[in-house]
């Protein structure tokens, strides 16, 4: 129990003298997985959004591994990005191994099928005959894609909720293509582990409670913007 | 034909997996005018209605909107949807205020804003919502709701408008007064119009011209009037409201007039121009009169002895169940009832006039009672 209120007393110490090196490192876990986040919803919309609303053959193969997706394992997925970037695999002339670059495209793998599998079924749930009355109006193909995500929104904010909790916990993608390296790819998730490994308690403390603080102001920031004009 | 067409399809199919749930060999719709598809439910009325406002690709076919020929191309495809306009049973709004609604059309079209906010006010106005303008259109009622997706079409002054059964959201009352409104934008507006209904009266308030659709195709096309009062087949004659679909024989012609046996009896009907052999003929059970067993039938009426087997309260007037040897239905006010004092079992005359009679060829699968005489 001491142990506890010990850590609890000096990891509130660090955050509120604001320890640089803690500091350093929130920084760069909201940066890694804000421009992760941010990218599988670039591409995750539009995807999911098509594939939500336009029939083809295979279709249903194509929501099963996306949605399957969802679940991917960060460790695995941190498994075959390092393969892709190791210096002898086929990306590694990009010497993009142990960047934070590579921890993005590690986070963008995890995050894209929740993106895309969310958006699709959030457009799947509107009613069919809103795309009809959408080109009856002489909506372009495009106008109707808006339209239809703007009736989604609320579906579409709680897929970027998903989307960032993902990233912003997952440790295994991390570790394996970020290494852990201070003041380069040290984030909130691997330091946590290598500070506990090592008994500091009290700093493995204060990161974990940076990270739910940070997993909540992001959520909080979204729902609101997710609720600003919901009316009785 | 004095208008220029903006309608013009031949030999359309459309099908959903192996079902043929549209296959119309020719229909034409000239400006100006109001065409309603009229059928029973799953007629493929609104299927029709789909592929000819280009919101779904016909199996085969062809149609030519205004004067050019569709190609299926998305770019031809847009601009010709934009010079139409659709409104479906269910209002299908968007979220935004009702104001947003109406402008969304414009909008897609990117008119200047000043043109929106004319034109959705000319609308909200004309619909009588322009009080709602303001207020979120997921909070409005059926009917409120409906006149927004109505205005929202009309906004946008298609040279088409296509409604899909616009009032069958609507409870009867409502129904009414939109149809009423409906009728006199449309009267004053003069959009070439497609109307998809299963009521008749609609079609009669609303159309100048009807297409009946049974299983995907056009039975009849025709004068709203002249559909209704002379259907082609008992199908037809059943649906626009013919409830006496009486078997029958000719058995002799004089061009349009021909003698006729049905139970027993033998007359002459009219209009019976191409009729042979066995023949139905529709008697609409408001033609039916009731008079006492052993009273006396005016000249020239077809009389039948008849007992009553039920009386069932239809609206105002009663509607009698009969057995004339066959099934028949008569409408009866209840100052008739009283007057025969009717009830179930009594005895009586039923009786209608032959010149009334319409007549259409049997069909072999016209479900009916035997032919005697």
């Amino acid at each position: 129990m001491d142990l506890l209120l010990d850590g609890l007393s000096h990891a509130f110490a660090l955050i509120l003298r604001g320890d640089p090196q803690v500091m350093e490192i929130m920084w760069l876990s909201l940066r890694c997985s804000g421009l992760a986040t941010f990218l599988a919803i670039l591409a995750g919309i539009p995807l999911g959004a098509r594939l939500g609303l336009i029939r083809f053959r295979g279709r249903r193969l194509v929501l099963g591994v996306i949605n399957a997706g969802m679940g991917l394992p960060p460790v695995a997925v941190g498994l075959f990005v390092s393969i892709f970037l190791w210096r002898s695999g086929p990306l590694g002339f990009l010497d993009l191994m142990y960047s934070p670059a590579a921890i993005v495209i590690a986070q963008v793998i995890i995050a894209l099928p929740v993106v895309t599998g969310l958006t699709a079924a959030a457009v799947q749930q509107l009613d069919p005959r809103l795309l009809l009355q959408l080109r009856g109006l002489g909506a372009s193909r495009r106008q109707a894609t808006l339209q239809l995500l703007t009736e989604a929104r609320y579906a579409l904010f709680a897929a970027m909720m998903a989307a960032f909790g993902a990233v912003i916990s997952e440790v295994g993608a991390s570790m394996m293509v970020g290494g852990n390296l201070l003041h380069r790819t040290r984030v909130l998730t691997t330091a946590t582990v290598l500070e506990t490994g090592k008994g500091n308690f009290d700093i493995a403390l204060a990161l974990s409670i940076l990270l739910v603080g940070l997993t909540f102001v992001v959520a909080m920031a979204l729902t609101l913007l997710q609720q600003r004009e919901r009316r009785p | 034909m004095s208008q220029p067409l903006v309608i013009e399809a031949r030999r359309l199919e459309a099908r959903y997996g192996s079902r043929t749930v549209v296959s119309v060999d020719r229909l034409l719709l000239a400006s100006g005018q109001t065409l309603a598809l009229l059928g029973p439910n799953g007629a493929g009325k609104s299927s029709l209605l789909r592929l000819l406002a280009l919101l779904e690709r016909p199996r085969r076919g062809e149609l030519s909107l205004f004067g050019e020929a569709v190609t299926g191309q998305e770019r031809q495809g847009l601009r010709l949807r934009r010079r139409m306009a659709t409104v479906f049973q269910a209002p299908l709004l968007t979220s935004g205020s009702v104001f947003d609604n109406v402008a969304r059309g414009l909008r897609f079209r990117g008119l200047e804003p000043t043109v929106v906010w004319d034109r959705v006010d000319q609308w909200l106005r004309r619909f009588g919502i322009a009080h709602l303008a303001g207020q979120e259109a997921r909070t409005l009622s059926g009917g409120e709701a409906q006149r927004v997706s109505l205005a929202r079409a009309f906004a946008v002054e298609p040279e088409i408008l296509f409604l899909d059964e616009p009032f069958a959201s609507l409870d009867q009352h409502g129904r009414e007064a939109l149809a009423l409104e409906l009728e006199e934008v449309l009267r004053r507006s003069r959009i070439a119009t497609v109307l998809v209904t299963h009521d008749r009266s609609e079609a009669l308030m609303l159309a100048d011209e009807v297409a009946l659709l049974m299983d995907g195709a056009v039975r009849q096309i025709g004068s709203v009037r002249d559909v209704l009062a002379h259907p082609a087949d008992a199908d037809v004659a059943r649906f626009v409201g013919v409830e006496n679909l009486l078997p029958a024989r000719v058995v002799q012609r004089q061009g349009e007039v021909a003698e006729v046996s049905m139970a027993g009896r033998t007359f002459r009907i009219p209009r019976a121009q191409e009729l042979e052999g066995d023949i139905t003929l529709c008697v609409r059970a408001e033609d039916v009169h009731l008079t006492a067993e052993g009273g006396a039938v005016e000249d020239g009426r077809v009389s039948l002895d008849a007992r009553v087997q039920r009386i069932v309260p239809f609206g105002v007037p009663y509607r009698v169940y009969l057995d004339a040897g066959f099934p028949l239905v008569a409408l009866a006010a209840e100052r008739t009832l009283r007057r025969l004092d009717l009830r179930e079992g009594s005895a009586l005359v039923a009786s209608f006039d032959p010149s009334r009679v319409h007549a259409v060829p049997r069909r072999a699968t016209l479900p009916s009672p035997p032919v005697e005489g």
